[in-house]
């Protein structure tokens, strides 16, 4: 070992406990941060901006700062806004969350500056892993198989690209191929382009995307895998040098790139296959010193062939399953690595038990080009049973606005078996009532219900094989619907305004919906 | 008490009365015998079949809005004393937001030919890429928004002039 990383690693041992955190973020993430910080009795601040002062967030932590306007870029994205709120408030660690500032290096290293903990790895390894080039470069040299692919030649200053370089690059790969923003994540500045015709533009609106999302423009073309499995290992280090993985997540359900549907174990993996791809993924880890919690990402062909696709060094959005399954808190665990305690398991601590399920509720209109539907929830109602975990951002009489991510909730289920997983999340989901915006709710049951689903015949363009032109179904209960609206409005009209269905006081403007109504119901006995 | 729901284009009648838990429903004239009791706002539980069920409700303006088993019903019960005016307004090939949010390109130029389905405008709405396509094919008549700039919901993007059905000019022969 060099000096100078001894030196790193013996100041980074220092244990340094935290008494107050910063979570720099909204929605289901923040909350679960900061139920995290209540059982450890740490104290929370909340950031918001002007929209969210009433945000469930920002009314839960101890303490709630408004940062800024509804923009991100003016409120969630200012890292000077937020270094000062933590110096106002005596924060002396910052949470980011995912999203956001979750794997901006600067801002890992301008806390690190100002002296506030910044939870998650350090400042170097966020750069690494954030460049998807630079991180393929570091996974070849570790060992770990990655997807061929290629840098793209720079735009000029309007963002137009060089046509006919570009072809090249892109004819020297291979179609089909992927654009991929290289500082990006989350679906975003990403298209599957088929064919040479289409490659510029592709490329333009991903560059596009990118800037808007990661402030980054940078792409980059790969060889598109066909029909293979998104895998993705947990994998969490501390700053004593041990690294363990959590087994893994099957994240093949995706729309538009962006995943709606996350299980594990993946039906995909035999004991054999995940031992090796869980000793890549700790291999990936180690490889850049890794601390805190973070996620390596396969591509995983149909013969057992998988491929490294990037590493998030962050926590990811549907880690409820891991926990469920084995049965830890990462975001405690997160919490206590940056306080330089070592992991609180080893590798042979760490065994699964049952399925778990998770499936992210969106304002969303699947019938509809998954166009997010904005609006106030003027009804919500949480499924609760034994297995049923829900990470919620919003209540009942919040406002879904144009300026954020649409996810409201994330539904996670768990049961002694695959099979039982997924009946307890398809109930689960019949209970999930959301009125006032469209949710994705009943086109996550049709996924669940699709006899391929239960076969565990997975891939990640699942959606648009099982469920092209997916628009819903209204005419099985819709008498019964059309008595009930019948019955609620009498019963509301004999006791009076005010006391009938949410919503019922108050607004009466006339509102459009991109619902399209479904025939002629039938209408038979109900009795 | 008599209602009478828009479902689609059709107007549904139905006649609702009550007798505690029991209900009675003639809908289009037929009868219909429920069980439903209020459990709190919001929801009510039904029995039919033997079933037990949970319905959820909610009103948005003149529409109610029913959670049955992970679907959502809509219907519309016009209030009688607003004159019902709404009446079609498509005008063909034209283009309007959806929800608000900001014009990244417009693709298309006034004057221009476009096809069924080829993409005319790319907008932007939390942080998501939407590519809007010609419904018809036609002429571009009036391109209403330009690169950057914010729309509002419903707000006019594009018009377009939908070819004639039969097309003298012949010019796709």
């Amino acid at each position: 070992m060099t000096p100078d990383k001894d030196m790193k690693m013996a100041k980074s041992r220092e244990k340094r406990s935290i008494s107050r955190i910063l979570v720099a973020n909204r929605g289901e993430i923040a909350v679960r941060v900061i139920r995290a910080c209540r059982e450890l009795g740490i104290g929370t601040v909340a950031v918001c901006s002007e929209v969210d002062r009433h945000a469930l967030h920002a009314e839960l932590a101890d303490l709630a700062v408004t940062i800024g306007p509804a923009e991100p870029g003016e409120s969630y994205l200012r890292m000077d806004r937020l270094l000062e709120v933590a110096r106002e408030t005596d924060a002396d660690a910052i949470h980011p969350g995912y999203g956001f500032l979750a794997e901006n290096a600067g801002f890992a290293r301008a806390c690190d500056e100002a002296g506030v903990l910044f939870i998650g790895p350090s400042p170097e390894v966020i750069e690494k892993m954030g460049e998807k080039t630079a991180a393929r470069a570091i996974m070849e040299k570790a060992g770990v198989p990655v997807v061929p692919g290629a840098l793209l030649p720079a735009p000029d200053d309007e963002g137009q690209y060089p046509a006919d370089e570009v072809r090249e690059v892109c004819a020297g790969v291979g179609y089909p191929l992927m654009v991929k923003a290289a500082f990006g994540g989350g679906g975003k500045g990403m298209r599957l382009v088929e064919s040479p015709d289409e490659v510029v533009r592709a490329c333009e609106g991903a560059s596009r995307e990118a800037w808007g999302a990661f402030g980054n423009g940078t792409i980059y073309v790969e060889k598109f895998i066909e029909t293979p499995r998104h895998v993705e290992f947990q994998v969490f280090g501390d700053s004593h040098g041990n690294h363990v993985h959590l087994f893994e997540r099957e994240c093949s359900i995706q729309r538009r790139h962006q995943k709606i549907i996350e299980e594990t174990p993946s039906p995909a993996l035999t004991p054999k296959l995940r031992q090796e791809m869980g000793r890549a993924a700790v291999a990936a880890a180690r490889a850049v010193d890794y601390e805190g919690a973070g996620t390596v990402e396969f591509l995983l062909g149909s013969q057992g062939d998988f491929y490294f696709l990037e590493m998030n060094t962050r926590l990811q959005v549907e880690h409820p399953v891991t926990e469920l399954v084995t049965g830890t808190d990462l975001v405690r665990a997160q919490i206590r690595v940056a306080e330089g305690h070592p992991l609180p398991w080893s590798q042979d601590d760490l065994t699964t038990r049952g399925h778990a399920i998770e499936c992210r509720i969106y304002a969303e209109d699947p019938a509809n080009g998954f166009m997010p539907s904005l609006g106030e929830i003027l009804l919500m109602n949480e499924p609760v049973g034994p297995g049923v975990r829900i990470d919620s951002g919003v209540r009942q009489g919040d406002e879904i606005s144009m300026y954020y991510d649409p996810l409201m909730a994330k539904l996670s289920i768990h049961g002694e078996d695959r099979t039982a997983a997924i009946e307890r999340t398809v109930m689960a989901l019949r209970e999930f009532a959301v009125l006032g915006v469209t949710t994705n709710v009943e086109y996550l049951i049709a996924i669940l219900q699709e006899p391929a689903f239960a076969e565990g015949r997975l891939h990640t363009g699942f959606l648009e094989e099982y469920l092209p032109e997916w628009s819903g179904d209204r005419t099985e209960d819709g008498d019964l619907a059309l008595a009930i609206a019948a019955v609620d409005e009498f019963d509301q009209r004999h006791r009076g305004s005010g006391t009938g269905s949410p919503g019922s006081s108050g607004s009466s403007v006339r509102q459009d919906t991109p619902w399209r109504y479904l025939g002629r119901f039938r209408v038979s006995g109900l009795g | 008490m008599l209602l009478n729901f828009r479902c689609e284009d059709e107007m549904v009648a139905v006649d609702v009365s009550r007798q505690g838990d029991e209900w009675r429903l003639v809908i289009d004239g037929r009868e219909v015998p429920l069980q439903a009791f209020r459990e709190q706002t919001g929801s009510w539980l039904v029995d039919t079949h033997q079933r037990r069920r949970r319905l959820w409700v909610a009103k948005k303006g003149d529409q109610h809005l029913v959670f049955c088993d992970g679907k959502v019903h809509v219907f519309d019960l016009p209030d009688p004393e607003m004159a019902d005016d709404a009446e079609d307004t498509s005008t063909g090939g034209g283009l309007f937001a959806a929800m608000p949010g900001k014009v990244v390109k417009v693709l298309v130029e006034q004057a221009a030919r476009v096809e069924a389905g080829q993409p005319v405008l790319i907008m932007e709405s939390m942080k998501m890429e939407t590519e809007l396509t010609a419904s018809v094919a036609g002429t571009v008549a009036a391109v209403h928004v330009q690169d950057g700039q914010l729309v509002g919901q419903g707000d006019a993007l594009v018009d377009i002039t939908p070819d004639p059905a039969d097309d003298p000019e012949g010019d796709g022969a």
